[in-house]
């Protein structure tokens, strides 16, 4: 494996972070207030334990294989044909998360912005970009990960403004029904956690492999904070009985801001996001490209990801979808996500231990 | 490999140049839109009535607005009526002031007619909500020389007035959230024409599903909101002060004092099987303006206790004006759920009828800061 693009430290932490948030954090506080009520931030503390637990597990089996990705670790212990199985499966899931990603982004534009555009056209337009960025691997990505945080800085202190009409009542009684809405809402932190699976493929490029986990815990902590920062922002402006009936409360939020040069200043917010939706999909474009070309023999990344970008253009130019199926995909990648990048870490650790104890003792 | 660089090239300019000629469909040139900036909607013979106004911008013209209206069904659905009135495609986005015809108000449920204003979000939803008492294109037709085009006047006084709290600032924003939070009930801003003249009224009241409760005048609408805790401070009360009350055309009993700083404190409980209410205020006043002979440097802690008497009997009346009509404007459920939420749960499908059981007590503590730069 060539390990001459090497990612640093920080651009694994925004990486990892930045597609953790893309396009979840849209809905993240209406879902939470759908399931729980306004007792649904804390079950981000509890998406974040988890995501750091799998995080830990992600390392641990990256450990044994220092200079090759998961597929190589699968190949090495494994065989041939479970590695490309792994490859075709991972292939499947980073393409239907991009494809999430897609989703998102051209039907929040197309309903908040460009209403008669199709959204083929969008898709096409942010096509380009992802091409140019992600055929240059991690290190190029990472930098772009780099910039859109950079840029992204003051976004909160907007929303901070919203502050004034905060009514902070809302948030009490704390547990108003008890632990269980929150400990059931656990379950829909997974997709907005999705993004820890990067490790596998982004480890061997790391600069400081011994440093691997602690930057995974602090792109949690960090994925979390925004999170946690959005939703009580969201839940002290909307009162808990209308919240629900919002589909993008982080949007709409922005309505009640009032200037006196602008008057709908969600405008160039939404336009601004997209560098922050991108941040799903052009990781996922590469991963897509890199997984479907280990199944073809490695080499050709770039032909494979102008395929698979042309491939995509096509689905939305023959198939458009709604607001429906996103929420559909979403409830699926929430399950799949479970078992790919929560799951999948811990069976995998167990299976090299067992192999190792096996081996050990045969030789022993 | 230099045929695929050039290829490239070639697709990338043409998908551009396809992708931009799409977007140009989506946009609206300002001479083709007619951009209405006021809102009128009232009910004449049990049917939705809507009324628009729109600047005219053209020199030669004098009047400089333009009206339309007619029955419609739904905002949306009445388009096309709309843009038969109008040159140019009306675009129902930026309306600065909604009035509302205060028999709609008459109507259970009558916010839905809005409806559209949330569901496309290309509509704004800061727009001022106002009540009026009697036919609403009275308001949308209204000219008068010395005043600029009616929506514009109208936000103008709604918003000078909310920040003197002598009327309520509720956008539609703002209304949709306290018509579906069940432990708050709605007020919005209210109008009166007399004399030929647009005057700010002060406060209506909605029930929950949005129906006419009661008015408020100026100074009731101040002590909302200083309950709401939403005063600015500068805030103006008077209250007469009992003594001698000569013949003279104006009051000589009057004492008018500003609000500087002031701090109000809700303490809910439960308490014999109803909620109770404990509410401080404290407030530093300047005394802005009094008519009586009175020795302020030398009694100003008996006129402080006796300002603070009238303004704890006029908040203990007005509470029961919201008793009377089972509406919480201030939002007192809030406090019950946030301190009290299983009995607060219970009673929350019906928390009007729940808060006119509750007792209040209220005790104003006001100091005199200043008595002005004259004895």
């Amino acid at each position: 494996m060539k390990t001459i693009r090497q990612v640093s430290t920080l651009q694994f932490t925004l990486m990892v972070s930045a597609f953790q948030i893309s396009v979840a954090f849209l809905s993240l506080p209406r879902e939470l207030a759908r399931q729980a009520g306004t007792d649904g931030w804390i079950a981000i503390f509890f998406g974040w334990g988890m995501a750091t637990l799998a995080s830990a597990a992600l390392v641990k089996v990256m450990k044994n294989s220092p200079d090759g990705s998961i597929l190589d670790l699968i190949q090495r212990y494994m065989g041939v044909w479970p590695s490309k199985m792994a490859a075709f499966i991972f292939m499947a899931y980073y393409l239907l998360l991009a494809y999430d990603g897609f989703m998102i982004a051209s039907l929040v534009i197309k309903l908040w912005l460009l209403p008669s555009t199709y959204i083929y056209v969008l898709v096409l337009l942010l096509l380009i970009p992802t091409f140019q960025i992600a055929q240059h691997g991690f290190q190029v990505i990472g930098r772009y990960s780099e910039i859109v945080a950079l840029i992204s800085i003051w976004i909160p202190f907007v929303y901070l403004t919203t502050l004034r009409h905060a009514r902070w009542l809302y948030l009490l009684p704390v547990l108003k029904d008890g632990w269980l809405p929150v400990l059931s809402t656990v379950k829909i932190m997974f997709y907005p956690m999705l993004g820890i699976g990067l490790a596998f493929f982004i480890y061997p490029h790391l600069v400081k492999k011994e440093k691997a986990l602690t930057a995974m815990v602090i792109s949690n902590t960090l994925t979390c904070l925004v999170y946690l920062g959005i939703t009580l922002v969201c839940y002290v402006y909307f009162s808990p009985d209308e919240i629900g009936k919002f589909n993008d409360p982080v949007i709409s939020i922005m309505k009640s801001i009032e200037l006196q040069f602008i008057e709908r200043i969600e405008v160039p917010f939404i336009a601004f996001y997209l560098f922050v939706f991108s941040c799903i999909w052009i990781p996922s474009m590469h991963l897509v490209s890199m997984n479907s070309a280990w199944l073809l023999g490695k080499d050709k990344e770039r032909g494979h990801l102008a395929v698979w970008c042309f491939a995509v253009a096509v689905s939305f130019f023959i198939y458009r979808p709604s607001f429906i199926d996103v929420a559909r995909v979403n409830n699926f990648l929430n399950l799949a996500g479970f078992v790919m990048e929560f799951a999948l870490p811990v069976c995998v650790l167990l299976y090299v231990a067992m192999t190792k104890k096996v081996r050990g003792g045969r030789r022993s | 490999m230099r045929w695929v660089k050039t290829l490239s090239a070639v697709v990338m300019g043409c998908t551009i140049f396809l992708a931009l000629t799409g977007c140009s469909n989506d946009k609206t040139n300002l001479e083709d839109a007619t951009v209405p900036l006021a809102l009128g909607l009232d009910v004449i013979d049990e049917k939705l009535r809507y009324y628009i106004s729109a600047p005219v911008f053209s020199r030669d013209i004098k009047k400089k607005s333009r009206e339309g209206g007619g029955i419609a069904e739904g905002l949306r659905q009445s388009r096309n009526q709309q843009d038969a009135q109008f040159p140019g495609a009306v675009a129902g986005r930026n309306y600065q002031v909604i009035i509302v015809g205060k028999k709609l108000l008459q109507y259970k449920d009558w916010f839905k007619v809005l409806d559209v204003k949330f569901r496309d979000p290309r509509n704004t939803v800061t727009d001022r909500i106002i009540a009026y008492d009697g036919p609403v294109t009275d308001v949308i037709h209204f000219q008068a020389k010395d005043q600029p085009p009616t929506s514009v006047f109208l936000r103008g006084l709604i918003d000078s007035g909310s920040r003197r709290s002598t009327t309520v600032k509720t956008t539609e924003q703002e209304l949709h959230r306290q018509m579906h939070d069940r432990a708050i009930t709605p007020a919005i801003s209210e109008i009166m024409i007399e004399n030929g003249k647009i005057l700010l009224k002060g406060t209506t009241l909605l029930s929950q599903e949005g129906q006419y409760r009661d008015s408020l005048s100026y100074q009731e609408t101040s002590l909302l909101q200083i309950l709401k805790k939403e005063a600015k401070p500068g805030v103006s009360l008077t209250f007469p002060v009992e003594g001698m009350q000569e013949q003279l055309p104006f009051n000589t009993d009057l004492v008018s004092f500003s609000i500087g700083d002031i701090s109000v404190k809700v303490k809910s409980s439960h308490d014999h099987d109803r909620f109770q209410y404990h509410i401080k205020i404290n407030a530093f006043i300047s005394i802005t303006e009094k008519f009586l002979e009175y020795e302020l440097l030398e009694n100003s802690e008996e006129m402080a206790s006796h300002l603070s008497k009238e303004m704890k009997k006029s908040i203990e009346k007005l509470i029961d004006k919201f008793q009377k009509h089972k509406i919480d404007p201030v939002g007192f459920g809030l406090y019950a759920r946030a301190y009290h939420y299983p009995l607060y749960k219970a009673a929350q499908d019906n928390w009007g009828e729940e808060l006119a059981r509750a007792q209040f007590h209220v005790d104003v503590d006001l100091r005199i800061g200043a008595t002005g730069a004259v004895e």
